[in-house]
């Protein structure tokens, strides 16, 4: 039995990789895929990079330290000059001239100083453009606060670790990033479209295409048991469809590393593990998908028609993917034994350097297997079914 | 030794196959005789078991088609009318993935193989793709395929369809040489002259029933017509009509 099964993976498999169409059909669009995510990704960088360097700020007063701290980061300072204190600037603001201001003392602080620097920001609210830059230069304040302050904490000899008894990780959706929310969450999506798509052709060609061509009728004259011949197609898919999600994995990979991700303000560090436990939970994936897409390339007469029934598949992966876009919150664990679904989130875990849940992968391949068995089972007892054969 | 016994088969209201018995002795080459939609195909298919008789069984070396398809089917080495190759294998490949699939010892599929492509002149296409075979190289692939494993017997659906002389003679002697090891061999022609040749038996469906069956001499002297080809049309359009008038 074994060595059938061999004789029919090995068939299949070399058949499939001689078909030319069905190879361009599988490998290209985890290169397009990439490609366009990687300059999607490139031109929201660039418009970020632009946004941020193209704030400006009006400041008051004096205190070149922040200063100059703020023009390394890229801030554009215009003094705006002034008399007496912060009036002018708080009038500028509140008519609508500035978008927002930043108001240091009249006079420079004498280096050494005890006391906090007290700086006024000062915006309207109901401006709607002032929030992202607010937000960029309100950090910058607080970085260089805490800089300072580890500063004069080292001085006296105490660690600096002293003064954050709580460090915060930031997997930050906050307003000027939620572009890159946004990129990141599209990353399972792209992966799980990839692991869906992966076999169709094949798939197609094995079912459909024995069909077209008239071919079952010779094949099951064999003493060969018709779920052995799905059980050898259904593997064959399977090994295709990961070299195609192996594909895709590498050239994200590859796309990740090379992105300035540093400069949208988050940290991207997909590392081998991550890399490794991804491919370990697609190939559930893989394993579904191929099963569905013999069972309706079975039912198709052409190759053509199970293209377009197969083509349906790939819609499956975009349900969940809208499903957790529009409510984040609503992840339970019990999501973790839907298919497809339950990927989305663990895989955008694993993308942003968090562990998945430790049972996550054992209900991934768990829940695989009924889906695989009903999908193998219908596909194997169409195939011995006259209209099929001759159909 | 293949024997049909009372064999039925109907689609819908469609009777393809009227009440059928049919015996096939060991060392016989028989030819089966019909006009298109008589019936062949359908006989030929409830042979390998891929359809199920209504009524009636099959049996094969008395191993009961339809309750041990698998273990029948070991038995039997099969042309359909639809050759159906894989198109990116080459004619080798082909062939051996069927002995594969039959069950073959890896050791023996290489000999077996070059044995067949000597035999039917495929030296030059057997490592070719099938994609570009003519259809007479195709028939000639599809026959190695059917009897690489050296089945007990054989069942042919127009085998010499699209084969020039040459090779043709060589069907003839493979077939010749199947029955002398002691075969059955059953094979479906439109080929008169074919039948006449290598045939010791010929048995004529029409109408879904057999309507003559002996050799080849026996059934012309029982219609009293001059040739086989005459007795043949005779006996189609008879009970053609038989049938349609008197269903």
């Amino acid at each position: 039995m074994w060595r059938t099964l061999k004789a029919i993976f090995y068939k299949e498999l070399i058949d499939a990789v001689r078909d030319k169409r069905a190879l361009r059909l599988a490998f290209l669009p985890p290169v397009y895929m990439v490609v366009f995510f990687a300059l999607g990704i490139g031109f929201a960088i660039h418009l970020q990079k632009e946004v941020r360097s193209n704030i400006e700020l009006n400041v008051s007063g004096h205190a070149p330290e922040l200063i100059a701290w703020l023009e390394e980061n890229q801030i554009k300072i215009k003094r705006h000059d002034i008399d007496e204190s912060d009036k002018d600037l708080y009038q500028a603001v509140e008519s609508g001239d500035l978008d927002m201001g930043l108001s240091l003392p009249i006079e420079p602080q004498a280096p050494g100083a005890k006391e906090p620097l007290p700086v006024t920001l000062v915006y309207n609210a109901a401006n709607q453009n002032v929030h992202g830059p607010l937000g960029t230069v309100r950090n910058l304040i607080y970085q260089f606060s805490s800089r300072h302050a580890a500063i004069n904490v080292m001085a006296r000899g105490l660690s600096p670790e002293l003064m954050a008894p709580v460090r915060i990780k930031e997997t930050n959706v906050a307003s000027d990033q939620q572009m890159g929310g946004l990129i990141l969450a599209g990353v399972p999506l792209l992966l799980l479209m990839s692991a869906m798509m992966g076999s169709m052709g094949f798939a197609a060609d094995m079912t459909a295409g024995e069909r077209e061509r008239r071919s079952l009728e010779p094949l099951l004259i064999n003493p060969t048991s018709s779920s052995l011949f799905i059980t050898g197609k259904w593997l064959a898919a399977v090994s295709l469809t990961l070299s195609v999600v192996a594909l895709t994995l590498v050239l994200l990979s590859i796309a990740l590393a090379l992105l300035p991700f540093n400069q949208m303000g988050f940290r991207v560090d997909v590392g081998v593990m991550a890399v490794l436990s991804i491919f370990w939970s697609l190939i559930p994936v893989a394993m579904i998908a191929a099963a569905l897409q013999l069972a309706l390339g079975i039912l198709s007469r052409s190759f053509k028609d199970a293209q377009t029934y197969m083509s349906l598949l790939v819609l499956l992966p975009m349900i969940p993917f809208f499903i957790v876009m529009t409510s984040p919150g609503i992840y339970a664990d019990w999501q973790l034994w839907v298919p497809l679904l339950g990927h989305q989130t663990v895989l955008k875990d694993l993308l942003l350097g968090d562990a998945a849940p430790s049972w996550a992968f054992t209900a991934f391949w768990l829940s695989a297997v009924p889906v695989v068995l009903l999908a193998l089972g219908f596909a194997g007892r169409q195939l011995r079914r006259a209209k099929v054969i001759y159909g | 030794m293949i024997e049909i016994k009372n064999i039925s088969k109907r689609f819908g209201d469609v009777h393809a196959l009227d009440n059928v018995s049919l015996r096939i002795n060991d060392g016989e080459i028989v030819g089966l005789l019909g006009l298109n939609g008589a019936g062949k195909s359908t006989l030929m298919r409830l042979l390998v078991g891929l359809l199920a008789p209504s009524e009636g069984s099959i049996s094969i070396d008395g191993i009961d088609v339809v309750q041990q398809p698998d273990a029948a089917r070991r038995a039997l080495g099969v042309l359909p009318d639809t050759a159906g190759l894989y198109k990116r294998l080459t004619a080798r490949e082909n062939i051996a993935y069927f002995a594969r699939l039959q069950g073959m010892d890896e050791a023996a599929i290489k000999p077996a193989c070059d044995r067949l492509i000597e035999l039917l002149g495929m030296a030059s296409i057997a490592e070719r793709y099938a994609d570009g075979f003519s259809l007479g190289e195709r028939m000639k692939t599809a026959l190695a395929r059917a009897i690489v494993h050296g089945p007990a017997h054989i069942l042919l659906d127009e085998p010499t369809n699209g084969l020039d002389v040459i090779t043709t003679r060589a069907v003839r002697r493979l077939l010749q040489a199947q029955k002398a090891a002691g075969k059955c061999v059953l094979f479906s022609s439109h080929l008169m002259y074919e039948v006449e040749n290598i045939c010791d038996r010929v048995v004529v469906i029409a109408g879904g029933r057999i309507v003559a069956d002996g050799t080849v001499s026996e059934v012309v002297s029982h219609t009293g017509c001059a040739s086989l080809e005459e007795a043949f049309v005779q006996l189609s359009e008879i009970k053609e009509h038989d049938y349609v008038a008197h269903p």
